[in-house]
């Protein structure tokens, strides 16, 4: 049997040349300035309280029979900033259904503070977002809209299907969690014996710190040191510094949560499943996933360690529709917004699957 | 050729088992930093136990000094042989009082549980108790936490066996450890692991939990101290805020409903007032640069406020 021969300089060669990238590294984190974020042009179409709505500009004239007519509002998560949508040219679902003649909106939910920490889910759900989606209606005449609701936003976005079906033309939900009760989902495991109620009363909001922290802790050793060491890999190459650094900001650009909804979601939809029992009840109306009848798009990572595939695949049984299709993303929770096949593979499938259902 | 093999396996093998005892001596190392820090604790304690003794032993002096002038009186003529005598009686009724609570003061660790679970009395009663309590669910918070520390230094031990097997493994096939980062990386890749096994278990979990209501218990105690000291000073505190906030939010629902049946009834609605405008609102927003939370530039269109 052949072995390689083991070298024992090879180790002081390995060393010393981690030592001269370290080095190296310093030199190139200190010269990387101010990283951008953001490709797409957008404007602010309505505000309300500290959520700003956006439309993006429009990128390409396509003719009328390759555009979708239907305008699609992004309902995106309360946890981290929505900038992850459109991050960079070469990163950006946004651009990508720009690109393929989509009329896109996002909801910025902004950084909630004090004020907001009796916001529940019934405003986010019976307020904000019908107000939100209410004025793309206005503004653009089209009696429904197409709904893309991004993990708890996609979560927000079902119970508002469910409440006013008659608004949305589609549905599409992106790594959204529909059974939070399934034995892989670790964060359910790990929030069963908290108090949730000491938690909202004593922090108020729920500080974007504190859940940055509980995300490291699900894989803590990749997460808080081989992370850092594999950048010492790409240190010499300016874009993937730029990159990571990019990454790095959203990572840990984290609004607080507003207590009282962080409670609710975290009580009524991890800990009791409601949403997917059918008992959640927003002001008195009853949230059943059966009354969610247009046709959806279900989309979820493979590799999703935040949301497992076993916590949307549910969606399919549960959902009233008789039009449902879904797409497993080979990738994470992340990567299906920002890996190299998520930007052509994603939108593309989005908007073919939107252009069938515009008529 | 060989045993040339044989050698570089050995090789492979012997630096990599270094690292890997390395490991095992800061882990040790660790733990011992704790078990120091625990003592630590346990010394301030003991520094309380003293001050007590000193008290306790006070006490005792004071007692035997009442005692002899007792027996002093006693040995009078007033006293005269088989009568009562009262000074001692009163004396040891006192004594066989305290005696009970000293016996359990002096117990190792004993005034310091003796003084936490004697009510405070008198005019700072209140603050003491808020101190108290503060205290209380800080011990009981770093107590969950080294507990937490200890099950991540399991985690990290066992991950250095399942490391180990793995470098020997691949020492004895073809494909040896190579280097530090080869090693690094597998290392990491045992760690998540054992990880992934401990922190799905009920065990963990319910460890978790624990710390996490201890953290609040020891935060919710502080905000009270805190409110305390605020209130001296008139103060606004953040339960006054709370219930600003609360009185807000209904408001603001009331409002919303008014507008909706205001426009039912068909007195036109909020959305159809003349929206204030803004330019913060009414803006295009261009790529945005890491540390601004968001730049604007002139208006394009107007945006649009609306009352829910």
């Amino acid at each position: 049997m052949s072995t390689p021969g083991f070298d024992s300089k090879q180790l002081v060669r390995e060393i010393n040349d981690f030592n001269e990238r370290l080095a190296r590294g310093m030199t190139a984190l200190a010269q990387t300035g101010e990283i951008r974020i953001g490709s797409a042009e957008k404007e602010a179409v309505y505000s309300e309280d500290k959520l700003v709505l956006y439309r993006y500009r429009p990128i390409v004239e396509l003719p009328e029979k390759q555009r979708v007519r239907t305008p699609l509002v992004i309902c995106y998560a309360l946890v981290n900033r929505p900038y992850m949508m459109d991050l960079q040219q070469d990163r950006s679902l946004i651009r990508g259904l720009l690109q393929r003649g989509l009329d896109v909106y996002l909801i910025d939910w902004g950084y909630p503070d004090g004020a907001d920490r009796y916001l529940g889910m019934d405003d986010y759900v019976l307020g904000y977002l019908p107000n939100c989606i209410d004025r793309v209606i206005e503004l653009t005449g089209s009696p429904q809209v197409n709904l893309l609701g991004v993990c708890q936003g996609g979560t927000l976005s079902l119970c508002y299907a469910a409440l006013f079906p008659q608004k949305l033309k589609n549905l599409i939900t992106m790594v959204t969690p529909v059974d939070f009760r399934t034995p892989e989902n670790l964060l359910t495991k790990w929030t069963e014996h908290v108090d949730l109620d000491a938690l909202a009363a004593t922090t108020g909001n729920m500080p974007g710190e504190l859940l940055n922290a509980l995300f490291l802790g699900l894989m803590p050793f990749r997460l808080t040191s081989q992370k850092y060491v594999d950048l010492l890999d790409h240190i010499d190459d300016p874009r993937a510094l730029e990159n990571f650094l990019r990454m790095e900001k959203w990572i840990f650009d984290s609004p607080d949560q507003p207590g009282e909804m962080f409670r609710q979601f975290m009580t009524w939809m991890v800990k009791e499943n409601r949403l997917a029992a059918g008992t959640l009840e927003l002001r008195g109306r009853r949230v059943d996933l059966h009354d969610v009848s247009m046709p959806v798009f279900n989309i979820y990572a493979t590799q999703d360690h935040l949301v497992p595939p076993s916590a949307s695949v549910p969606l399919e049984k549960l959902a009233g529709t008789r039009d449902y299709s879904s797409y497993a993303f080979p990738g994470g929770h992340i990567g299906i917004y920002v890996s190299g096949s998520a930007q052509k593979e994603v939108p593309t499938r989005i908007v073919e699957w939107l252009r069938k259902r515009d008529g | 050729m060989g045993d040339s093999s044989a050698t570089d396996d050995a090789t492979s093998l012997s630096w990599a088992q270094q690292w890997i005892e390395q490991q095992r001596a800061l882990l040790e190392q660790a733990a011992q930093a704790d078990a120091a820090h625990a003592g630590s604790k346990q010394a301030g304690s003991e520094q309380v136990n003293g001050l007590g003794s000193q008290w306790v032993d006070l006490g005792k002096a004071y007692l035997a000094g009442l005692m002899q002038m007792a027996q002093g009186l006693g040995a009078g003529p007033a006293a005269g042989g088989a009568g009562p005598r009262p000074p001692e009686e009163m004396l040891e009724a006192w004594k066989a009082a305290w005696s009970n609570a000293m016996s359990q003061a002096t117990a190792p660790g004993g005034w310091q549980e003796l003084l936490n679970r004697t009510p405070p009395l008198g005019l700072f009663r209140e603050q003491t108790e808020a101190w108290r309590a503060v205290a209380a669910a800080r011990a009981d918070m770093e107590r969950l936490e080294q507990e937490l520390a200890a099950v991540m230094r399991r985690v990290q031990s066992e991950a250095l066996v399942l490391l180990e097997e793995r470098v020997k493994a691949r020492a004895g096939g073809d494909n040896p450890v190579q280097g530090f980062r080869e090693l690094y990386d597998l290392w990491v890749q045992c760690s998540e692991q054992v990880f992934s096994t401990v922190a799905h278990s009920a065990a963990y979990a319910h460890l978790q939990g624990e710390l996490g209501n201890a953290s609040m218990r020891l935060r919710a105690r502080m905000q009270k101290v805190i409110e305390q000291g605020l209130k001296q000073f008139d103060l606004p505190t953040r339960s006054e805020l709370n219930s600003v906030h609360q009185q807000l939010r209904l408001l603001k629902q009331k409002v919303a409903a008014l507008d909706q049946k205001g426009a039912a009834a068909g007195h036109g609605p909020a959305e159809s007032r003349p929206p204030p405008v803004s330019r913060k609102q009414a803006s295009t927003s261009r790529p945005a640069s890491a540390g601004t939370k968001r730049k604007s530039s002139a208006a394009a269109r107007p945006a649009r406020k609306r009352s829910r």
